[in-house]
């Protein structure tokens, strides 16, 4: 599976580094190009660790996007946020089950994030465990 | 299955295929999920290079794509094949009232037609296929297992329908009160009885003689090899202008004879009446 899933991994890794640094809209946080490739960087460990394979862009765009306008997040802290959001989404992911979408968990993780979580990760990963362990 | 050969080969495919299973649902999917479409890649790839007889190494020059289409055709066009074969055996298919038989050829296989996935799973078998045919090919996986598993069972039902129904189901209840419940090869009992009661006949001349009495003078008199050679031309006898595919029939009960040779030659003396249940 090794060479699948490196395989896969070089060949969805620039198309995903370019959906990351497409300038997002006006009043939206942004990653530099090395914190973009430190979140690839999670993103391969993660999924190796979930025992994952991720098509296409993959999910990371769409998690910046989603957090982009937090409440909670500034500057200094989104790209680090990121990452940590990142490994909780495949860790989710992986114990979902193939039946629950990815928006269905993104959502999940937004809206808690910035609802009662309040932006507090320990939190949003214990209701996430709840959650989605449950599903699986 | 695994040659890096083929899975670079097949790897644009398995972004295609893994597309279609997501169905938009999500981007991620399990290892074990990724290697079932793999797999599922692979054997429609080698399914189309063996039916058309091909090297199984991929040409260089031809689109993945394309060779796994021509493949999952082929997978598609073996299920109806298969599917039309069975229906017509199921006219006319004879169990004798073995439970193994019936269960295998009235549920397990429709089960398979039903559930079968040519798409996301044809290496998958889904069923056991319980009753044993004589030329099993453990090897075999997917649609191309249960078509050879048809295959012997037609070649086997060819066989039985030499037997009349009543006489069928007594000597095998001779052989076995029981065997309506045994998980044995019904083809291989009725042979090895028309074979002894073939040879007794020409061994003393005499149909009534004791068979134990016979195969103790054949085996003391005939060496195994011709002892197999005399079974083959009996078989052959037997066969020839009734079944369908005679030469087929022989070839596919040729491991019972071989079997029986064995058997006859290491079986103990008060064994032998066992060994030769009879024909009326």
């Amino acid at each position: 599976m090794n060479g699948i899933t490196g395989w896969r991994m070089q060949a969805n890794e620039p198309q995903c580094l370019s959906a990351l640094l497409t300038p997002p809209e006006e009043g939206a946080l942004v990653l530099t190009r090395a914190q973009a490739l430190q979140l690839l960087e999670t993103r391969r460990e993660a999924l190796r660790r979930e025992g994952l394979v991720e098509w296409g862009e993959g999910i990371l765009p769409q998690l910046a996007k989603q957090f982009a306008h937090s409440a909670y997040l500034d500057r200094q802290t989104y790209a680090e946020s990121l990452e940590r959001l990142a490994a909780l989404f495949y860790h989710c992911r992986a114990q979902a089950g193939e039946r629950v979408t990815d928006e269905c968990i993104l959502e999940f993780l937004s809206t808690r994030f910035e609802g009662v979580c309040g932006g507090d990760f320990e939190r949003l990963e214990e209701l996430a465990q709840e959650r989605f362990c449950r599903e699986g | 299955m695994e040659s890096n050969a083929w899975n670079m080969d097949a790897q644009p495919v398995l972004e295609q295929l893994a597309a279609r299973y997501l169905a938009g649902r999500s981007r991620c999917m399990t290892y074990a999920r990724t290697r079932q479409l793999m797999e599922a890649i692979l054997y429609c790839m080698e399914f189309e290079q063996a039916g058309e007889d091909r090297q199984l190494q991929p040409k260089n020059e031809e689109d993945g794509t394309l060779r796994y289409q021509r493949g999952l055709a082929a997978v598609q066009q073996a299920v109806r094949k298969a599917q039309l074969q069975y229906s017509r055996m199921a006219e006319a298919f004879r169990d004798f009232g073995n439970r193994n038989l019936r269960d295998t050829f009235h549920r397990a296989i429709p089960g398979f037609f039903r559930l079968y996935d040519p798409i996301f799973a044809p290496q998958e078998t889904l069923i056991t296929m319980d009753y044993p045919v004589l030329n099993r090919d453990v090897s075999l996986c997917g649609v191309r297992a249960v078509q050879a598993y048809l295959d012997g069972l037609d070649l086997e039902q060819e066989f039985l329908h030499l037997f009349p129904e009543s006489l069928a189901v007594r000597t095998l209840l001779r052989f076995d009160p029981d065997y309506r419940r045994q998980f044995y090869n019904l083809s291989g009992v009725l042979l090895r009885c028309v074979l002894v009661t073939a040879l007794r006949q020409e061994i003393t001349g005499d149909r009534t003689a004791s068979s134990a009495v016979c195969l103790a003078a054949w085996r003391k008199t005939t060496a195994p090899a011709q002892q197999e050679a005399k079974l083959e031309l009996l078989l052959q006898q037997l066969t020839a202008g009734r079944c369908p595919h005679p030469r087929a029939v022989c070839r596919y009960l040729a491991p019972e004879l071989h079997g029986f040779v064995q058997q006859l030659a290491v079986t103990r003396q008060e064994g032998l009446g066992h060994l030769a249940v009879y024909m009326e």
